[in-house]
């Protein structure tokens, strides 16, 4: 927050504004220019690392060879490859390891936020625009499954279920529907009696119509700023699940899980807890900063959602 | 003010139901519980003998009903492994956790607010740009790697602090930090938000204007609106701290009830999974209540308007 380029805008009422089009993009990259361009970066090489894996990572990740266990960073082995970030306790090259680590991160944070939105959004949009008995169901349902600790339930659910990348994208897409829905709830309510409302029905819209054509839309914002934290948050749920032995298996390199093998060896050897974590911070990091300029481009009032 | 209060325990009684519901049917998920406790060499009939000691043959609406009944007397059976009533198990190691949640509780708030308030006051400084920058980092640092990280070098490297275990006060140090770092982070970032709203408002230039010392406009007109949804945050971060707490107490070898659970994973140990996730749940429910009624009785507006969530 060093920068100071993007004030928050006081007494702004209609605090929630209209969708986004590639010129407002454009501007929003402007106003907000190194914050932005940084987590742009930032984002734009994981993905490039995520999706060339095969190609660009210089060893294999899941190849075994005892004799090079826990070899410090930029050490070479004796046919002169460089080993840039060490290797871990197996002798597997950790820089390959984190390249093909961030597929496994960015699949769960975008797949789960996915399902999760959709689902909100669905329910949020009934909720609000029926309201009545539908929508004391869904909130109150809502109102239990917050009751219960997030990482608990995950944990609970994942030791019933047993650890896979799927079960983890399962538990956290249908998990994460009710921070959505309640935000979308509160947006189609206040829109459900709007003029233009009315106008469409008047016509003689159906309620479909009017929910997919003219109130979705106006959802779009919230929906884009708190998808884009709880993307980050995921990612943090899934290798905070991998590290205690309930997310993805062992043979699957993801973050999390080099992190908890580097931490048997912490006396012997800092790099194998340490450069995960970096990996962490900076994607982190990035996804929170856009997810802050975002929001306060779109809506200044909405508040960060809790964990 | 009756009403809200009652209301408000009708609200939470609901959610009990909702909480006995979700912990009774983690159980069932997988179609089976019987098969995900037996070891893989049981015989048929092995299994079918434990499938009627635990009860798993008969109808679930009966099982459902066994479990609420005896879970309300405080009878969640016993642990497969430790042959203990698994209640007891739990509550034998809340006091750690609570030790550590407090802890980490008490370290957010004593930093949050300092920092928070020096942030608003001197908004758009240096010190303004450092330490919200420093908060969105901790914000974005992960649990367990700061837990390592702080272990790398303090116990290992610096050798000032224990590893792991639980004792002296020195085993709390770096458990309370690690657990402690997000809701600093969130913390002060939250104060310094309140405060900047608190004031921008007319109240805090009318003082200003009749000629108030900075300091007594800040502290006592300013902060204590402030505190009003900073309050209310801190109580509801309650749950996130017990979540969290299984991480930490993983990580430092913390003898508190979130181990308890990933031991009991480990061990096969589901009736223990269920007692401790449905107890710590009931402790979330039952704090967030306390702190509505807490919230009700500092902020006299909220019993006029109805709680609104």
């Amino acid at each position: 927050m060093t920068d100071n380029v993007a004030p928050r805008e006081k007494n702004n009422t209609s605090h929630i504004r209209g969708g986004l089009s590639p010129k407002r993009l454009l501007i929003l990259l402007f106003r907000l220019r190194p914050k932005i361009i940084f987590s742009l970066l930032t984002m734009a090489c994981i993905f490039f690392f995520a999706l060339t894996a095969q190609w660009v990572s210089p060893h294999d990740p899941i190849k075994v060879n005892v004799r090079y266990r826990l070899q410090p960073p930029m050490w070479k082995d004796p046919q002169g490859n460089l080993y840039l970030l060490g290797t871990d306790p197996l002798g597997r090259d950790i820089a390959s390891r984190l390249i093909y680590g961030s597929r496994i991160s960015l699949m769960v944070g975008l797949t789960s936020v996915l399902i999760g939105g959709l689902l909100g959004l669905a329910l949020g949009l009934f909720s609000g625009y029926y309201g009545g008995r539908l929508d004391d169901i869904i909130m109150r349902v809502g109102d239990i499954q917050l009751a219960f600790p997030n990482i608990l339930l995950y944990v609970a659910v994942l030791a019933v279920l047993g650890g896979s990348v799927l079960n983890i994208i399962i538990v956290l897409g249908f998990t994460g529907w009710i921070q959505y829905a309640r935000v979308i709830r509160g947006q189609v309510m206040s829109l459900r009696e709007a003029e233009f409302v009315l106008a469409a029905r008047t016509l003689g819209a159906s309620n479909l119509v009017i929910m997919t054509r003219h109130i979705l839309w106006h959802t779009v914002s919230p929906l884009i700023v708190i998808a884009s934290f709880a993307v980050a948050n995921n990612i943090l749920i899934e290798s905070s699940l991998s590290f205690l032995g309930l997310g993805v298996p062992p043979a699957i390199p993801s973050w999390g899980m080099i992190l908890a093998e580097g931490r048997e060896y912490i006396r012997q050897a800092w790099w194998p807890v340490t450069f995960p974590g970096l990996a962490f911070v900076v994607t982190i990091l990035s996804i929170n900063l856009l997810g802050d300029a975002l929001r306060d481009y779109l809506d200044p009032r909405l508040q960060r959602t809790p964990l | 003010m009756i009403a809200f209060f009652v209301r408000r325990l009708a609200q939470s009684v609901l959610v009990i139901l909702g909480v006995s519901i979700l912990s009774f049917g983690i159980m069932f998920l997988s179609g089976d519980p019987t098969m995900l406790m037996v070891g893989e060499d049981w015989s048929v009939k092995q299994v079918e003998e434990f499938r009627h000691i635990m009860g798993f043959d008969r109808p679930w609406y009966v099982q459902y009903w066994d479990f609420v009944t005896k879970a309300a007397q405080g009878d969640f059976g016993l642990s497969l492994r430790h042959k203990q009533p698994t209640f007891t198990l739990v509550m034998s190691r809340m006091p750690a956790t609570l030790e550590l949640t407090f802890a980490a509780m008490l370290l957010s708030i004593i930093l949050a607010f300092p920092v928070g308030i020096l942030s608003a006051v001197k908004r758009d400084s240096i010190y303004d740009g450092l330490s919200m920058g420093g908060a969105l980092l901790g914000q974005s640092v992960p649990v367990f790697w700061l837990g390592i990280m702080l272990i790398l070098v303090f116990s290992v490297k610096l050798q000032w602090t224990p590893v792991a275990g639980r004792g002296t006060w020195t085993h709390l140090i770096l458990p309370a930090i690690t657990l402690g770092a997000f809701f600093i982070a969130r913390n002060a970032r939250m104060v310094r938000s309140c405060m900047l709203d608190v004031l921008g408002m007319e109240y805090v230039t009318t003082a200003r204007s009749k000629g108030l010392r900075e300091f007594v406009v800040i502290y006592k007109h300013a902060l204590r609106n402030a505190l009003i949804p900073v309050v209310t945050l801190i109580g509801l971060q309650f749950g996130a701290l017990l979540g969290g707490a299984v991480i930490t107490e993983t990580i430092f070898a913390w003898p508190g009830v979130g181990r308890l659970v990933i031991q009991a994973i480990q061990g096969k140990d589901l009736p223990l999974v269920q007692a401790a996730v449905t107890v710590l749940a009931l402790s979330f429910v039952l704090i967030n209540l306390l702190v509505d009624y807490l919230y009700c009785i500092l902020d006299p507006r909220v019993r006029i308007t109805g709680y609104k969530a």
